[in-house]
């Protein structure tokens, strides 16, 4: 594959799934982390391009290399500042309009009871969200379809009860 | 909030990212990847040129010696062929346990955990790595004295040597060294931390049957 292809692939890839980022980026990171969870993201599925072979679903590859990287990164003090100082100057990109605060509240919430979880259920938790299959989900993770079945069971019912905690405190 | 209400709450636009967002973080993406690519590329060329010019003009003198200048006698000067090879043995060893790495996790992108076990690895062998290096800086210390002693026996050094060999070369390993120390304390050593945590979270869970 050469430097164009990989360029087109990026731009399609991050048109087209943008969502996949976004949702991983809110699951894993808040505040201004998520712009330094998001240039890992990125940099990860740049890297993970070349070794692309159309085997499987381009939203699969998304996935794998995504979750991976989530999974991984870690929060730097220097990043965080570096982030801070290049994003204050820019703003908000997309602000919620006043008649639907209430959803992105709603979102909001949702997302933080997602960080409450640990990385692997909090990555089994957004491939759930979006509509992977157990299947999809051991395959993507190297576990068996039971095991996640099981944890989707026990994290849901977790899940429930923060959101009914954080909807009866506000 | 009811557990029925998250899908309708997931596939809301308030979950999707503007066109005007992603644009802007692929901008800033490909600015950053253009300024890290340009740093390692510099970085790399700059040590792969110091080291080649100076084994190079080693080699060149012992093939073709300018009668002009003092020919290297190995067997008078071979600590001096000895410290300059050190770094080319440990650079191969480098390479030669990178492509052993790579040889074992040839799977790594079958699932994130085959991924995380390939990463976890991977954290070992920079670990390594500084060790190694400070291994051949320790080995090239104690060769020091034995280089100047034989460059000064053959005249090609007087005192003029000393201060660099004993003072400025030490001072400027010890510096590396720490950075070094504090490279796997405050990166490498958390990082092994955290992966090895989120390794153990695949425990108990039978991984299905081939993978």
């Amino acid at each position: 594959m050469n430097s164009l292809e990989q360029h087109q692939l990026f731009d399609c890839w991050t048109r087209d799934h943008g969502a996949i980022l976004h949702h991983v980026a809110h699951g894993f990171a808040e505040g201004d982390d998520r712009q330094d969870l998001m240039q890992e993201l990125l940099l990860a599925l740049w890297k993970a391009i070349p070794a692309f072979r159309w085997e499987a679903q381009p939203s699969t590859f998304l996935y794998r290399v995504t979750h991976n990287a989530a999974m991984t990164w870690q929060r730097t003090r220097r990043n965080y500042r570096r982030n801070v100082e290049q994003f204050s100057t820019l703003g908000p990109v997309a602000e919620a309009d006043g008649a639907a605060a209430p959803d992105a509240e709603r979102l909001e919430a949702l997302y933080a009871a997602i960080r409450e979880l640990p990385p692997l259920d909090r990555s089994l938790m957004l491939l759930s969200l979006d509509g992977l299959s157990y299947r999809g989900m051991a395959a993507l993770h190297g576990l068996s379809e039971g095991n996640v079945g099981a944890r989707l069971t026990r994290l849901r019912q977790k899940l429930a009860i923060t959101l009914k905690e954080t909807c009866h405190e506000t | 909030m009811k557990l029925d209400d998250l899908d309708r709450l997931w596939r809301s636009p308030h979950n999707q990212p503007s066109a005007a967002q992603l644009e802007q973080n692929n901008i800033k993406f490909l600015t950053d990847l253009r300024r890290r690519h340009r740093g390692t590329v510099i970085f790399m060329i700059w040590i792969l040129m110091v080291m080649t010019f100076l084994t190079g003009k080693v080699v060149v003198q012992l093939i073709w010696p300018d009668p002009a200048l003092d020919r290297i006698d190995p067997a008078r000067e071979w600590g001096f062929l000895l410290f300059m090879a050190l770094p080319w043995a440990c650079l191969f060893l480098f390479f030669r346990r990178y492509r052993q790495h790579r040889a074992r996790h040839a799977g790594f992108a079958q699932s994130i955990s085959a991924s995380l076990r390939a990463l976890l690895d991977e954290n070992r062998i920079a670990r390594e790595r500084q060790k190694w290096v400070a291994g051949l800086w320790a080995l090239m210390m104690v060769l020091m004295p034995l280089l100047v002693h034989q460059l000064r026996a053959a005249g090609k050094a007087g005192d003029e040597i000393l201060i660099p060999a004993f003072v400025l070369l030490p001072l400027l390993m010890l510096g590396v060294s720490g950075w070094m120390l504090w490279r796997d304390r405050r990166v490498l050593g958390p990082r092994h931390r955290h992966l090895e945590s989120l390794l153990a979270s695949y425990d108990g869970a039978a991984p299905p049957v081939g993978n």
